[in-house]
């Protein structure tokens, strides 16, 4: 079907970038099963920090963190956005310093 | 500004100058970082106590929400018989609603992406938000997508296109 004038406008208006969301989204259904868990454990700390915070305790920022363990804060931050695969490792530093409980264990 | 194609046919969005990426790049990014939605959600804590919600709760929610957006633009770029005019709907004067029958609602459905309408199966989308009101008007974040919906109209008279005097919200 032939476009109309003011469609052909509009479509001469669009740019030739291109949108990354597609492989975003093929990432993300992808890796779906880690990254809820990586989730819960990014809303762990980002909770423990802002409770910190209001109480004056250390650490209390993403950057305070980092020095905690020894990272980035650049690696903090991927962490806390819940996009991040942990290792076990980092795991049970994040546990020890912020004192906090991110799985139950369960002995076997 | 500008405006970028997606990789759904008939749907554009824009890209404004101060951003990164183009709104429904942006928009998905942001609904499915925790660090924007524990900031989002610890400001907007009244908001919830309406809801019946902890700041945790909601975050879950709009996650499981997310990821079925995720699946539907997945379902709609894979469609040959679904066309946007059938997603996009319109709720009342101001604003188009999506009704979509699938097979897991989300529980919680305050995702929302807002269009201009160019032409049928032809949409731009301006911006969105996680709507925890009745009215765009009730809360700052929503009235700047009114302000952010007129900027992008006068842009596109500026140029010479005219859309079809609706605004349009998807909704799931």
């Amino acid at each position: 079907m032939e476009k109309s004038k003011n469609l052909e406008k509009f479509l001469g208006l669009v740019s030739d970038e291109k949108s990354g969301l597609l492989e975003k989204i093929q990432w993300r259904q992808a890796n779906e099963a880690w990254r809820e868990r990586s989730g819960k454990i990014a809303l762990k700390i980002l909770r423990k920090l802002r409770d910190n915070k209001s109480k004056d305790q250390f650490p209390s920022s993403q950057k305070e963190l980092a020095t905690l363990l020894k990272i980035s804060p650049q690696q903090v931050n991927k962490i806390v956005k819940g996009s991040e695969n942990l290792t076990i490792e980092t795991i049970c530093k994040i546990e020890n310093v912020l004192n906090i409980h991110v799985f139950e264990y369960e002995m076997v | 500004m500008k405006i970028v194609h997606t990789f759904i046919t008939g749907l554009y969005s824009f890209k404004y100058d101060e951003q990164e990426t183009n709104e429904l790049e942006r928009l998905f990014d942001d609904w499915n970082d925790f660090e924007f939605l524990e900031e989002f959600f610890d400001n907007h804590k009244n908001d919830l106590k309406y809801f019946g919600l902890t700041v945790e709760s909601a975050i879950e929610e709009t996650i499981n929400e997310a990821n079925l957006l995720d699946k539907l633009l997945l379902d709609i770029a894979e469609s040959n018989f679904q066309t946007l005019d059938a997603i996009f709907k319109p709720l009342n004067n101001l604003e188009f609603r999506a009704v979509i029958l699938s097979k897991q609602k989300a529980r919680r459905r305050w995702l929302r992406l807002y269009a201009i309408k160019i032409e049928p199966n032809y949409y731009v989308i301006t911006g969105g938000a996680i709507k925890l009101t009745h009215t765009m008007q009730e809360r700052e974040h929503t009235k700047n997508e009114l302000l952010k919906l007129e900027k992008c109209r006068q842009y596109l008279q500026s140029e010479g296109i005219f859309d079809l005097d609706s605004f349009n919200e998807l909704d799931i």
